[in-house]
């Protein structure tokens, strides 16, 4: 039987919390999942326990973890930015090896912002990353950064009737010094800086390991629900696409697993450990 | 009237409606609790990914999001000035 274990595991004077999916018997892989940000993690919290359970069952060794400032780990959201989710998902690869002696390497699984993070955490492992997923990739930081105070005008006009800033506004405000609240998590000075720098394809050429960049295709899937991605790509980056609801987004009803998108991730990393 | 039932279809189908029959085209989303302000970011990405409009900042208001009617408007209007634009 697959057994999960909970874990704090430290980096500096900070502690991060993890959960170790562990298969039966020696792993033959090792897979670390970077979530996403602030509430896009909450709402996608359930996916990545089953997506967790799924490889365990496979005989693979899955950490997931929480970044410092969010879930369990320590540091306020505001504290955290960046480059310390960069150092934290290092950590997190190190922690899953250091456990699991048998491991050769280990694999990322980044999800939106997280798959940034995650290309840049595989980029600095360099032969220790085996391989690199990303779910619905977020290309460009400063588009990221639009949508979220994007969602910031519309708690004010929910509230008051009325945005009183546009979001150019906003970004002056930030520039100036000012937290903007996206969602009730701050969202300060060198949070927005590090956002407007991030550039997911810069990050990916610096990538030494295959790399399967998975898009999200909203909807219903038409006939069978088997994924019908095909990976397309140059060099070691590849493309997909899988139908799946915006899974990370608050919605009528809770998401509870992405089959389409853990199946195109499955049948890669099988494909890369044969 | 396709918009608006296309935006009814989108609301009810969406959000929770206790009785989709009931609700008016004129019905206040926002004073009904059907949308809060996550509400408003699906409302906005619906008008964007299927009308092909572009929500401005300035144009996040009640006067034309509020309501199915209101909405149906506002991608009204956008629509026309983005044609005479065009053309």
């Amino acid at each position: 039987m697959p057994c999960e274990q909970p874990l704090f595991f430290e980096l500096g004077d900070h502690r991060l919390f993890g959960m170790l999916h562990l298969p039966e018997g020696r792993p033959r892989h090792g897979l670390v999942v970077c979530h996403a940000l602030a509430e896009e993690k909450l709402w996608s919290h359930r996916v990545f326990v089953g997506l967790a359970r799924e490889l365990a069952s496979r005989g693979m060794a899955v950490l997931r973890f929480d970044f410092r400032g969010e879930g369990e780990s320590d540091l306020d959201f505001e504290q955290a930015g960046i480059a310390s989710r960069i150092d934290d998902a290092v950590r997190a690869a190190e922690v899953l090896l250091e456990q699991q002696p048998t491991l050769a390497g280990i694999s990322f699984l980044g999800h939106r912002l997280g798959g940034a993070i995650a290309a840049a955490a595989a980029a600095r492992l360099r032969g220790r990353a085996q391989g690199l997923l990303v779910w619905d990739p977020l290309p460009s930081g400063h588009e990221y950064l639009m949508q979220l105070l994007r969602s910031n005008l519309a708690k004010q006009m929910a509230g008051n009737g009325k945005a009183p800033r546009t979001r150019e506004a906003l970004i002056q405000a930030l520039e100036a010094g000012e937290t903007v609240l996206v969602d009730g998590y701050g969202i300060g000075r060198a949070l927005y800086r590090e956002l407007i720098a991030l550039d997911l394809p810069a990050l990916l050429e610096a990538l030494e390991c295959p790399a399967l960049l998975i898009a999200a295709a909203e909807g219903p899937a038409k006939g069978s629900t088997a994924p019908r991605a095909q990976a397309v790509g140059r060099g070691n980056i590849q493309h997909a696409s899988a139908r799946e609801p915006a899974f990370w987004r608050e919605s009528k009803e809770l998401c509870r697993c992405a089959p389409n998108m853990t199946a195109v991730s499955v049948q890669w990393l099988e494909r890369q450990l044969t | 009237m396709a918009l608006r039932k296309q935006i009814r279809d989108f609301v009810t189908t969406n959000f929770y409606v206790a009785d989709p029959k009931t609700l008016e085209d004129s019905t206040s989303l926002l004073d009904h609790g059907i949308i809060d302000s996550t509400g408003v970011l699906e409302v906005i990405l619906f008008i964007e990914t299927t009308f092909g409009v572009t929500v401005e900042d300035s144009e996040m208001l009640p006067e034309n999001l509020d309501s199915i009617e209101r909405i149906a408007r506002y991608v009204g209007r956008k629509k026309e000035s983005e044609l005479r634009f065009a053309a």
